[in-house]
């Protein structure tokens, strides 16, 4: 005897032929607990059909434009030397990483992002931000009440001062996908404040910029950590 | 990189149809990263949600990224011959298979006599959290079926197309199919 309850899903999808289906309907004719079931699964399927998608619970999108500018494993960073002799140095990401955090204790960076850092908006077990633990050299006392928001201005504009001094040891290409980050950056930066604009309190909103601003930091701070060795 | 677009074709409904995502992907595979923005800005949360479905949720964003990193290494190997959408969601089912195998988590050999229960505090679940209570049950669900269902009644994906995703049969597909929807339908039953 054929048990019809293990065929419902066939007959549900249109996966059955015409006799099985005219079988499998005289034996719903005959069967409640059997319609009962089949219009069971049929809610089923069709809830699993109308879920909503789910989102990240922050922008992805600057670590995306990260890594595939940083051509994701390994990243050839060529750069002119003082003799105009070129060399490539090849870093792997976990080095470059190191050589961020190392860089982190110097100037004003490091105090935007453990005032970011501070400022919360990291619920939900998603650390985007690492902020190493300060050496005494280097770490620019700031007061709790300072403006988070001058403090990464501060901090971008150290970094970029920095680069500029070892610019011209960078080969153009560099400079060029350098630029490219920081333009990809700057528009999720630019989008996540006006956002912000219309609905301040957002910890979401608060939380992509925070990640924005910290992408845009992390990458100039390889380029110039580059632009200085 | 030298992509040639064709006509797309939707999973869910085998049409042919002209898509916004035809022209970003042809940019984007020249290298521009503007237009993989906007292809990544339409198509993440779908990514998202299947990772979320299919791994774990507290994997979800890290693996989302990952897919989008993947592909845009692979975007020379889009054919143009399914749609955007299609493509992004074998590279997304692939990339959760191997982190599954690299995470050891272990595949269970299906038995059709095998019983499984999904425990669930008993009693009606109220609309309003349905959704929730759909979510929680589909993560309960042993992995084979799991996967399965979430392909085949969340994402639309035919039998034929799992069936090569996952290295099996149809017929296995759809035995896993019809175990989860009876999985789901104990689990949700007051």
């Amino acid at each position: 005897m054929i048990d019809w309850t293990e065929r419902l899903s066939d007959y549900l999808d249109g996966d059955m032929s015409g006799e099985e289906r005219s079988r499998l309907e005289a034996a719903l004719g005959a069967d409640a607990e059997l319609r009962r079931v089949l219009e069971d699964i049929r809610e089923v399927k069709q809830t699993a059909g109308s879920l909503p998608p789910s989102s990240p619970r922050s922008d992805l999108w600057p670590g995306i434009a990260l890594r595939i500018e940083a051509g994701e494993e390994r990243t050839l960073l060529p750069i002119r030397g003082a003799g105009h002799e070129r060399r490539r140095i090849s870093f792997t990401l976990p080095q470059l990483a190191a050589a961020a955090v190392a860089l982190m204790v110097l100037g004003s960076t490091s105090v935007w992002m453990a005032m970011s850092a501070r400022a919360g908006g990291h619920e939900g077990g998603s650390p985007t931000i690492a902020v190493a633990p300060a050496p005494e050299a280097g770490f620019v006392s700031v007061s709790p009440e300072a403006d988070p928001d001058l403090s990464y201005e501060t901090a971008i504009r150290d970094l970029e001062a920095q680069l500029e001094i070892g610019r011209d040891r960078l080969d153009p290409g560099t400079v060029e996908a350098l630029e490219r980050s920081l333009a990809t950056i700057d528009r999720a930066i630019d989008r996540a404040e006006e956002a912000l604009v219309a609905d301040p309190a957002s910890v979401y909103l608060n939380r992509h910029l925070a990640e924005a601003r910290t992408g845009k930091i992390r990458v100039l701070q390889q380029a110039a950590l580059v632009a200085s060795s | 990189m030298n992509v040639s677009i064709a006509l797309a074709m939707t999973p869910e409904d085998g049409s042919r149809a002209a898509h916004p995502d035809l022209e970003d992907v042809r940019l984007a595979a020249g290298g521009d990263v503007a237009a993989f923005e906007r292809l990544y800005r339409r198509h993440v949360d779908r990514v998202h949600s299947l990772v979320s479905r299919m791994l774990e949720p507290d994997l979800a964003d890290e693996v989302t990224q990952d897919v989008f990193v993947r592909a845009w290494g692979k975007l020379d190997t889009f054919r143009g011959d399914s749609a955007f959408a299609t493509w992004l969601h074998r590279v997304t089912v692939n990339l959760v298979l191997g982190r599954r195998k690299k995470l050891g988590i272990r595949r269970e050999r299906y038995h059709p006599d095998s019983q499984v229960v999904l425990d669930r505090t008993s009693g009606a679940v109220p609309r309003a959290d349905m959704g929730a209570e759909f979510e929680a049950g589909i993560r309960r669900l042993p992995e084979r079926a799991r996967e399965v269902f979430v392909l085949h009644d969340v994402e639309g994906f035919k039998h034929r197309e799992i069936a090569e995703m996952l290295g099996v049969t149809t017929g296995t597909t759809k035995a896993q199919l019809h175990r989860a929807r009876m999985l789901m339908r104990q689990y949700l039953s007051p």
